[in-house]
C-alpha cells in the first residue's frame, strides 16, 4: 500500500529525462540528447503507469 | 465542463493581452483587461464541479466590472507629473599625492585597538608593486567594493530566504493532523531539492537567459538571449535561451552565480506553497513530478515575463503602460504563481475525506500543533527580510539604500496584517483565532512583497491591514462557497493576497523610489493610480490577467497530465490511515497514540 520501489525507479528515469534535456540544450539543441530525453520521459510515464496498481 | 472552463479561462487572458494591439487608450485597455480577468474567473468557476457554482457569483462579477470600468475612465485622464532630474555631482580628480598621505603599515606596530588604522589605502590591491599605488588601483578597488557589498547583501538575503523553507515546513506540518506530519514535513524537505534540480536544469535559463546586464551585480552580459516573437509591432519576449547547467555560453560567471542563488530560493518558495494546500492527500511521487514541472516551466516562464526581460516587464517601454509590470519582490511572480497552482491542483485532487458533509457544509479539521504554526510564521517573517529588501540586489548605488525603507514597509504590513486578521476573527467569531492570526500576518507580508519597493510606510500599513481582513474573507469564500479544501489557507494567503499586492502597487506607488533613474527601461519612478499614472495600474492588471488566465491553465494542464500518469491522490485507505506509514514508512510521532476519527470515517 502506498509508495513503492517501482515509483522510485520511475522517478529516477523521470529526473534523467530532465537532465538529458538540459544537456541537449547545453550542446546547442543536440538532437541525440533531446531524443534520449523524450525516450526517457516516455519511459518514466510507462513506469509510473506500471507502478499505479502496486499502490493498493 | 473542465475543458470548456479552461478554454474560457484562457480566453480571458487572450482578451486582456489583445488590448495591447487593439487600442492605445489607457482607459479602454483597462476595461479590456478587467473584462479579461472577469472572463478568466468565470472560466475557473466552470472548472469547479457544477453543483458548486453559484449564480450570485456571476452577478457580482458583472457589478464589479462596471464599477471598475467607471473608476478606470475617471482616473485615466489624470496626467502623470514628470520626474525631476537628479542634480549632477561635480567631478573631482584623484591624484597620487592624495594617496601618499595614507596610513603606513608600520603605524600598526602596537596594534589597532580603536580600529582607526585598519582598512586604509594599504589594503588596496596594487596591480604593479613597482609602480606602487595608482589612481587606477583605487578606482578598481572602489568598483570591487561596490559590487562586493552588493554581492554580500544579495547572497545573505538569499540565505535568509532559503531559511523560509523551515518556516513553511513547520507551519504546514503544524496545520495538518499528527498522522500526516512526517509526510507533510518530507514534502517541504524535498521541495527544496526537487525544485532546485528543476531550476538548475531547465528553469533558470528559461527565466533569466535573456535578462541582460544586471548593473548592481557588476553586469551579467552573458544572459543575453531572449526568444521573442513580433506582435502588435513590438518584440514580445517569451523565454530565455542561455544559462543551461550554469556553464552554457559563458554563464560560468560570479555574477550569474549570485543571481542564480537569489532567484532559485524565490522559485523554491513558490513550490512550497502548493504542498500546504495539498497536504494530507497528495501522493508523494506525484508531488515530486508536479514540483519538477512547476520549477522547470510554470514558474520560470511567468518570472521571465515579469523579471527576465519578457513582455510584461516591457509593457512600459513597448506600450506606454507606466513602467511595465512592476513586482518588486514577487507578490505575483512568487506568491500568486504558487497560490494559483495550488488552486489548480486542489481542484484536481478534491477535498480530504470528511472535510465536507453531505449537505456541503465544511467540517473543521484542526491542525495538531498550533505552537509550530506560529513559530513558523515568525521564521517566515524573518526570512522576508531577505525576500523584500534583498530584491534591491544592492546596498551600494542605484538606490540600494532604499532597502531600509523596504524593510520597514515589510515590518509594518506584517504587523497591520496580523491586526486585521485577529480583529476580524475576534469580532466575527468572538475569539482571536490563532491560525488565522498567523495567516493574516503572512498575508500582510505577501501583499507588501510587490509594492514594498515603491510605496511609503503609511501605504504599507494600509496594504497590510486590507490583506489581513482579505485573507479571512477569502478563506471563508474558498471553503464555504467554492467548497475547496485548503488545509493551510495557502490559496488565500498567497494567491488572493499576491494578486492584491500586485494591484496595490498600481494604486499606491508614490513615485519616490529611484533605482538608477529608471525601472524596466522606462525613465522616472514607478507611480501608481493614486499618484497620477493610470497606465501603471493597467500594467499591473495585465499581470493579474496573466496569472489567472495563463498560469492557472498551464498549471492545471501540467497537473492533469501528472494525474493521468502518476495519479495525484493517495487511496482512501491510505488517507484514512494517515500518510505517514503508507507513503513514508514511518510515523512522525511513533510514541503517540493517534486519536481515532469516527466522524471522518463515517
Amino acid at each position: 500500500m502506498g509508495a513503492n520501489s517501482q515509483q522510485g525507479i520511475a522517478l529516477l528515469v523521470f529526473f534523467a529525462s530532465f537532465t538529458l534535456a538540459s544537456a541537449g540544450m547545453f550542446y546547442g539543441g543536440n538532437v541525440v540528447f533531446l531524443a534520449l530525453a523524450v525516450v526517457t520521459f516516455l519511459g518514466s510515464v510507462a513506469l509510473f503507469l506500471k507502478a499505479k496498481p502496486l499502490e493498493s | 465542463m473542465t475543458l470548456i472552463g479552461l478554454a474560457v479561462t484562457f480566453l480571458g487572458f487572450a482578451i486582456a493581452f489583445s488590448s495591447l494591439g487593439v487600442t492605445d487608450s489607457t482607459s479602454t485597455r483597462m476595461v479590456m483587461v478587467l473584462a479579461g480577468i472577469v472572463v478568466s474567473l468565470v472560466g475557473i468557476m466552470g472548472v469547479l464541479t457544477p453543483a458548486y457554482q453559484k449564480k450570485w457569483i456571476y452577478k457580482k462579477f458583472v457589478i464589479a466590472l462596471a464599477l471598475l470600468g467607471c473608476l478606470a475612465h475617471a482616473e485615466a485622464a489624470r496626467a502623470q507629473a514628470p520626474a525631476a532630474a537628479p542634480a549632477a555631482a561635480a567631478a573631482v580628480a584623484i591624484t597620487d599625492a592624495d594617496l601618499k598621505a595614507a596610513v603606513k603599515p608600520t603605524d600598526r606596530a602596537n596594534g589597532d585597538p580603536d580600529g582607526s588604522l585598519t582598512g586604509t589605502a594599504n589594503d588596496i590591491a596594487v596591480a604593479d608593486p613597482k609602480a606602487g599605488l595608482t589612481v587606477a588601483d583605487v578606482l578598481n578597488q572602489i568598483g570591487a567594493n561596490r559590487i562586493g557589498v552588493n554581492f554580500a547583501w544579495t547572497l545573505l538575503c538569499g540565505f535568509l530566504i532559503m531559511f523560509m523553507q523551515a518556516g513553511f515546513a513547520v507551519v504546514e506540518a503544524g496545520l495538518c493532523r499528527a498522522k500526516n506530519a512526517n509526510h507533510t514535513m518530507m514534502m517541504n524537505f524535498m521541495v527544496y531539492g526537487v525544485g532546485m534540480l528543476a531550476y538548475f536544469l531547465i528553469g533558470f535559463p528559461l527565466q533569466m537567459g535573456g535578462a541582460g546586464a544586471i548593473a548592481n551585480l557588476g553586469g551579467t552580459p552573458v544572459l543575453n538571449s531572449e526568444f521573442v516573437i513580433h506582435l502588435f509591432g513590438k518584440d514580445i519576449g517569451l523565454f530565455g535561451q542561455t544559462g543551461y547547467l550554469l556553464m552554457h555560453r559563458g554563464t560560468y560567471d560570479v555574477a550569474v552565480m549570485v543571481i542564480f542563488l537569489f532567484q532559485m530560493v524565490f522559485m523554491d518558495t513558490t513550490t512550497t506553497i502548493v504542498t500546504g494546500t495539498l497536504c494530507e492527500r497528495w501522493k508523494y511521487a506525484a508531488f515530486m513530478v508536479s514540483t519538477m514541472f512547476l520549477g522547470a516551466f510554470t514558474y520560470p516562464i511567468f518570472a521571465n515575463w515579469a523579471w527576465g526581460g519578457g513582455w510584461l516587464a516591457m509593457l512600459g517601454a513597448n506600450f506606454g503602460l507606466g513602467h511595465g509590470y512592476a513586482d518588486f519582490a514577487g507578490s505575483g511572480v512568487v506568491h500568486s504563481v504558487g497560490g494559483v497552482t495550488a488552486l489548480a491542483c486542489a481542484l484536481i485532487l478534491g477535498p480530504r475525506i470528511g472535510k465536507f458533509r453531505k449537505d456541503g457544509t465544511p467540517n473543521p479539521i484542526p491542525g495538531h500543533d498550533i505552537m509550530w504554526v506560529l513559530c513558523g510564521c515568525f521564521i517566515l517573517a524573518f526570512g522576508w527580510f531577505g525576500f523584500n529588501p534583498g530584491s534591491t540586489l544592492a546596498m551600494s548605488g542605484n538606490g540600494g539604500l532604499r532597502a531600509a525603507s523596504v524593510a520597514v514597509n515589510t515590518m509594518l504590513a506584517g504587523m497591520t496584517g496580523s491586526f486585521g486578521g485577529i480583529l476580524y476573527m475576534w469580532i466575527r467569531y468572538g475569539k482571536p483565532d490563532a491560525s488565522m492570526s498567523g495567516n493574516a500576518f503572512l498575508a500582510g507580508l505577501v501583499a507588501i512583497t510587490a509594492p514594498s519597493g515603491f510605496v511609503n510606510p503609511v501605504a504599507s500599513a494600509v496594504i497590510g491591514l486590507i490583506a489581513g481582513v482579505l485573507v479571512c474573507v477569502s478563506c471563508e469564500f474558498v471553503e464555504r462557497v467554492l467548497k475547496i479544501d485548503d488545509p493551510v489557507g495557502a490559496i488565500s494567503v498567497h494567491g488572493t493576497n499576491g494578486i492584491w499586492g500586485v494591484i496595490a502597487t498600481g494604486l499606491f506607488a508614490d513615485g519616490k523610489s529611484n533605482y538608477g533613474g529608471s525601472w524596466n527601461g522606462v525613465n522616472g519612478n514607478v507611480t501608481g493610480l493614486f499618484y497620477g499614472d493610470a497606465g501603471q495600474l493597467v500594467a499591473q492588471l495585465l499581470g493579474v490577467a496573466t496569472l489567472i488566465g495563463f498560469v492557472f491553465v498551464l498549471s492545471f494542464l501540467f497537473n492533469l497530465l501528472v494525474d493521468w500518469f502518476v495519479g495525484q491522490r493517495v487511496s482512501a485507505k491510505s488517507e484514512l490511515a494517515g500518510l505517514d506509514m503508507p507513503e513514508m514508512g514511518a510515523l512522525a510521532y511513533p510514541d503517540f497514540v493517534l486519536k481515532p476519527e469516527p466522524e471522518m470515517t463515517a
